[in-house]
């Protein structure tokens, strides 16, 4: 009977076995959790399937939904051109489905390493303007109010717009919070901290109704551009805090070694802090890209219809009463689906490209 | 003159300006942070002024004292329409530090329970508590509170209210218990206000026999016997009665009402932190050197007395600063009860701002009562820094 935390492997173990293999050693050596496994199992199994897949209704209609004892996917499968993009005009649909689709592929490329040069900068302003001109309209296309955006085209855009640009504002922000001298340090400081003291969705209802009444009507902003503001500042002060951890951490000697070489200090801080510090931020970077992307969903209380915001107004319709909780589950999965693989994906980045100490 | 130091015969380095940082004290921050707030209100004074064309000085708080004229049922400080719209903002600043507090303290207790568990040798319990992390962390906060507020709006109406043994009725507007109240509240306020000023100067005092523990143990455990007993005559004195709940019109009258407002709250907020902190708590056991472990196995302990002992004791001092910087997060995150309607700071300041049309003073206010919890805590991590003299960051240098 050891005192060892059992997760840790002693030394000299061998190495854990992949597959089914693993999950035999597992019920061998853990008989007490497999019982309990097996026993729910056999208690609620049956039922399970019965209620997720035997007797769900896949497609139909309210009523046999109603009918049926099992889940009612017929729900969402409904109301899934609200959930992907809100209230946006039927008509004008194929832009909003152009428009996501753009988005989606933009983002994958961008994830992986291969592709990251300066031709991507480019490439995500052109995408940027595009996706805008798809759904607003404008030139050629008939002009769609901002607020009509909703569902997942909105959230997506919310916070990779808000990450993607608040990254370069942390970075600023951070460097002159250190190297901004007595009165802009100081400043840097005042307002990173105002800024994190106050909660983002105090910060949406300010801008949302504070907008209005100080900025002439002409250019008074929409609430769409009001939130991707507040978005913006929150996610650059948080980045501004996790640049400054990397730049903290990166060692004395480094910036001695760049006064050696004549470098002035803005170059110090350009050619070898910044990379440094960059790389030992990517796990904070993660955590508030993943915080973000949960945080979007702040904006149906400003009266945007994001994700939630749409499944929310998809299970008030009056013939589909009574399904808010499908509608959850499917919250639920989607963002704990999507999380999970941020965290991952944010684990390999880390892993791939960090100094081996 | 005095010869130059070693010092300076070195490398003419860049002098860096003193950071700013989290080592040099929350009150400058403070002071910081409210200087710039003034700097922000009188710019947008300016602006506001310029775009309205009124005269620039239209930031005015004499509105405060007049009657707010909106309703706030469910608060801990009691609240009427004609009350004026600064206890309005005051009772939802309390709402908001009584929930954050309370959930705090639990997501505290349930953090640090399966923060243990999480190690467990029984593979599913560690397996249960990994799928609970993992399920909290990675779901939106508010989207957790709108799920459980819509399973409490599955209880059964008013009117077909559950009784359960004919003091304490639940249904969709809430759960309501018999309370305690008293006739005569100023001999109750005033023994408790003796016995805890008793407890705190005889608890000071008895610093002074730190060297006998037994008697210090002794004495603090008298005085404390001695304070409850000072307490209870107190309450004895006071008449204590009972008002039991009743369903009177549209809702229950008499009695304490928990709604599930709050309680979607409170749960959502415990849930949320509790995760965040068994992970931190969880990361903390596992950085404890085996060593440790095995001194405990070696001197005859068991798991769970050497986790007591010897490990739990040396986590405190590494798991305290993700800890309060969780609270800071549950303060600021109470805001989302605007969802579902608990009349917490935020929702209390749009209701005056639509009542008043004060904006500025309002919003400026509404900054300084978040403001005020997250520095408390902040002040209170450094004090508790500099007494177990931590270093600023686990690894670093201080």
């Amino acid at each position: 009977m050891s005192v060892v935390p059992s997760s840790q492997p002693l030394v000299g173990a061998a190495p854990r076995p992949d597959g089914i293999l693993r999950l035999w050693r597992l019920l061998r050596s853990h008989p007490l959790s497999a019982a309990c496994y097996v026993v729910a199992a056999l208690l609620w199994g049956p039922d399970l399937v019965r209620w997720s897949v035997t007797e769900a209704v896949f497609t139909g209609d309210a009523a046999s939904c109603r009918i049926a004892a099992g889940v009612c996917w017929a729900f969402i499968g409904e109301k899934s051109n609200i959930f992907l993009f809100g209230l946006y005009p039927q008509t004008e649909l194929w832009r909003a489905q152009s428009a996501l689709l753009l988005l989606v592929v933009a983002i994958a490329v961008s994830l992986v390493p291969v592709f990251w040069r300066r031709g991507l900068m480019a490439a995500w302003v052109g995408i940027a303007g595009l996706i805008a001109w798809l759904l607003i309209g404008g030139l050629g296309l008939t002009p769609v109010s901002p607020l009509q955006i909703g569902g997942l085209m909105l959230s997506l855009i919310l916070s990779a717009s808000s990450f993607a640009l608040g990254v370069p504002l942390g970075t600023v922000l951070a460097i002159g919070r250190r190297h901004g001298g007595p009165v802009l340090g100081r400043g840097c400081v005042a307002f990173i901290e105002t800024v994190r003291s106050i909660p983002t969705i105090a910060l949406l209802f300010m801008a949302s109704i504070l907008a209005p009444q100080l900025l002439p009507a002409a250019i008074a902003p929409s609430k769409l551009v009001c939130a991707l503001a507040v978005f913006l500042l929150a996610s650059s002060v948080y980045c501004a805090e996790a640049i400054r951890g990397g730049m903290e951490s990166v060692g004395e000697g480094q910036r001695e070694a760049g006064r050696a070489l004549g470098l002035s200090p803005a170059l110090i801080v350009a050619l070898i802090v910044i990379p440094q510090a960059m790389r030992s931020a990517v796990p904070s970077l993660g955590n508030i890209a993943v915080a973000f992307f949960k945080e979007t969903t702040l904006v149906g209380i400003i009266g945007m219809y994001d994700f939630v915001g749409a499944i929310e107004v998809s299970s008030k319709d009056s013939a589909w009463l009574g399904f808010d909780m499908e509608g959850y589950a499917f919250a639920f999965a989607f963002y704990f689906f999507v999380c999970y693989l941020m965290t991952r994906y944010t684990l390999w980045i880390e892993r791939s490209f960090s100094y081996k100490a | 003159m005095m010869p130059r130091s070693a010092a300076s015969h070195a490398l003419a380095l860049p002098v860096l300006p003193t950071k700013a940082g989290s080592r040099q004290g929350a009150p400058r921050r403070a002071a910081a942070a409210l200087g710039l707030g003034a700097v922000a209100l009188a710019a947008l004074a300016a602006l506001s002024g310029a775009a309205s064309g009124k005269l620039p000085f239209p930031i005015d708080f004499g509105f405060l004292w007049s009657p707010a004229g909106f309703p706030i049922v469910d608060s801990v400080l009691p609240f009427s329409p004609e009350d004026s719209y600064f206890r309005a903002l005051l009772t939802g600043w309390t709402n908001t530090v009584f929930v954050s507090l309370l959930s705090c303290m639990l997501a505290i207790l349930i953090g640090v329970l399966l923060g243990v568990l999480a190690e467990s040798r029984v593979a599913i319990i560690r397996q249960f508590i990994a799928g609970y992390r993992l399920l909290f962390r990675n779901t939106p906060i508010l989207l957790q509170l709108l799920f459980w507020y819509a399973l409490l709006q599955r209880l059964p109406p008013l009117r077909q209210s559950l009784d359960l043994s004919g003091l304490v009725l639940l249904s969709q507007k809430g759960l309501a218990i018999p309370a305690p109240f008293t006739e005569r509240p100023a001999s109750l306020g005033l023994a408790a206000l003796l016995a805890l000023l008793l407890l705190v100067a005889g608890w000071r005092g008895t610093r002074r026999f730190d060297d006998a523990p037994v008697l210090k143990a002794r004495l603090r455990g008298g005085l404390l016997l001695g304070c409850l007993l000072m307490a209870a005559i107190g309450i004895a004195l006071s008449g204590p009665q009972w008002s039991m709940p009743a369903i009177v019109g549209f809702g229950y009258r008499g009695g304490a009402v928990v709604t599930p407002e709050f309680a979607a709250t409170l749960l959502t907020l415990t849930l949320y932190s509790g995760a965040f902190i068994a992970e931190s708590v969880r990361g903390g056991i596992a950085s404890i050197p085996v060593g440790q472990w095995d001194a405990g196995h070696s001197l005859g302990l068991t798991r769970w007395q050497a986790m007591r002992l010897i490990v739990l004791p040396q986590i405190v001092k590494l798991v305290a600063p993700p800890v309060i910087s969780q609270c800071v997060s549950t303060v600021k995150n109470s805001g989302i009860a605007v969802a579902i309607g608990y009349p917490e700071l935020l929702l209390a300041t749009t209701a005056a701002i639509s009542h008043s049309g004060r904006a500025i003073e309002c919003f400026s206010l509404l900054m300084i009562g978040y403001l005020i919890p997250s520095l408390a805590l902040g002040a209170l991590l450094e004090r508790l820094q500099k007494r177990a003299a931590l270093p600023s960051a686990p690894g670093k240098l201080p």
